[in-house]
């Protein structure tokens, strides 16, 4: 033992040993982060698919399309979205852990503070890109417009979705629906504020009651939001049609004036 | 070399760097501490230690530059020999086990002391190596290994997180657990 210095200067020496460099230490450092970060961007993505699906799965539609506002809530949480994040939050901690100084921080920290990045990241990218294109939406957008489609799909349950391929006169208008089947919706139940801004082929929803063949008698008409590249515009075209709506017909005008369509019991 | 010894670890890091023969120091400055905690680890026979402390020592060398100037220099030099004795155990196909000798008979005293309890004082066959041993032996091995930094090493509970890279709120929980766990196999 009293020779265990020399003997290792002089192993050093015979192998001409050298330390690492310290930028390889350093690009290992980084490396284990890495991990971490990704974890933290794939979770922030996540966070950003429940933001888009709480902004467009049709909140402002609930009580057309749901009885009621827990059940459109159960509906629409986004389960697998809150599963991944869940997911890649446990990842991410594991990753942070690895890392040099990663046994330092307490569990609590490194959780909150991935959530927080997760957070302002998922809210950033929700805020930027969504303010001017939607299609980058990771395709969530995808996703919400099939789901709302289907939800809008179902004749039988009062609700049409279609694009108008003729305005016959300010009693009817001639729709499409998403299945190719052609309807003639009679619209004089609608305030001629809101009949006047439906226009050749766009999209509409139409909420009402089946009254023949290929007949439907609607209550409500509202614009198919999809259209809209941005989700800027599509507030922009949400506020518009609102600005038309004669103040007493507001949603729960409209609401009343369904009911007797009983939307729910079909 | 004699003008080194009076320098500080860091210091002698920054040193290493420029002359590999101050490492000389660092060897024997940790040498008898590490030598004596690979003792205490395992069943290693001398030749064992020397073959350990060796690797040890090369890769403290060959990783300075990875040293952390925030870390004390004693718990990044037991980290790496933590892990060497792992590897040994591993590459050894043996199980980590105790091999006291008579000067750390006294553990339980210590715990006992620390804890204010007297449940270890109690028992006759305390002053038995052996039986000290194989109560040990019983114990998980993060257990094990978090007593013998704390009583046989010395080592404050941020030195021991340092070491094992654990919280220092896990080094607290897990030692306590350790002489939870310890009083019941001695009541056994």
């Amino acid at each position: 033992m009293e020779n265990l210095s020399e003997k290792i200067i002089n192993e050093i020496q015979r192998k001409s040993l050298r330390p690492v460099p310290r930028w390889v230490f350093i690009i290992k450092r980084l490396a284990l982060w890495l991990p971490g970060i990704l974890c933290t961007l794939i979770g922030s993505i996540a966070i950003y698919g429940m933001m888009y699906g709480a902004t467009n799965s049709g909140w402002e539609f609930r009580r057309f399309t749901h009885p009621s506002t827990q059940e459109f809530i159960l509906e629409n949480i986004p389960y697998i979205w809150i599963l991944s994040f869940v997911l890649f939050y446990f990842f991410t901690f594991n990753f942070i852990r690895r890392t040099n100084d990663g046994y330092k921080y307490k569990r609590a920290t490194i959780l909150l503070s991935s959530l927080l990045i997760s957070i302002i990241l998922g809210e950033l990218v929700f805020i930027l890109i969504n303010k001017k294109v939607v299609s980058y939406s990771f395709g969530f957008e995808k996703y919400t417009k099939q789901t709302e489609m289907n939800k809008w799909s179902s004749p039988e349950k009062g609700r049409v979705l279609g694009v108008i391929t003729d305005i016959n006169n300010e009693e009817s208008i001639v729709i499409t629906d998403k299945k190719g089947k052609t309807w003639v919706v009679n619209t004089t139940k609608i305030p001629k504020e809101i009949r006047e801004s439906a226009q050749l082929g766009r999209n509409i929803r139409v909420l009402g009651d089946i009254s023949g063949p290929d007949n439907f008698i609607a209550c409500a008409l509202f614009p198919w939001d999809f259209d809209q590249k941005s989700l800027e515009d599509r507030n922009n075209r949400k506020k518009e049609i609102k600005k038309r709506i004669p103040r007493k017909q507001n949603m729960s005008a409209i609401l009343d004036q369904c009911k007797k369509f009983d939307l729910f019991n079909n | 070399m004699d003008t080194y010894k009076t320098l500080t670890d860091s210091e002698l890091i920054k040193l290493i760097l420029k002359n590999s023969e101050v490492f000389g120091v660092i060897v024997d400055r940790y040498n008898e501490k590490l030598s004596k905690y690979i003792k205490r680890r395992s069943h290693a026979t001398k030749q064992d230690v020397e073959d350990i402390l060796q690797n040890v020592f090369i890769k403290v060398y060959k990783n300075i530059n990875d040293y952390d100037q925030n870390l004390n220099f004693s718990s990044w030099i037991y980290r790496i020999t933590y892990n060497e004795l792992i590897d040994w155990y591993r590459k050894d196909k043996t199980r980590a086990s105790l091999s006291l000798d008579d000067t750390d008979i006294g553990i339980l005293e210590k715990i006992s002391d620390d804890t204010k309890e007297d449940d270890f004082k109690r028992f006759d066959k305390l002053k038995e190596k052996e039986y000290i041993i194989q109560a040990l032996e019983k114990l998980k091995p993060e257990y094990r290994e978090i007593l013998i930094q704390k009583y046989f090493e010395d080592k404050s509970y941020e030195e021991i997180s340092d070491i094992l890279k654990i919280p220092i709120g896990t080094v607290a929980t897990w030692l306590n657990r350790a002489k939870n766990d310890l009083k019941k196999i001695l009541k056994k």
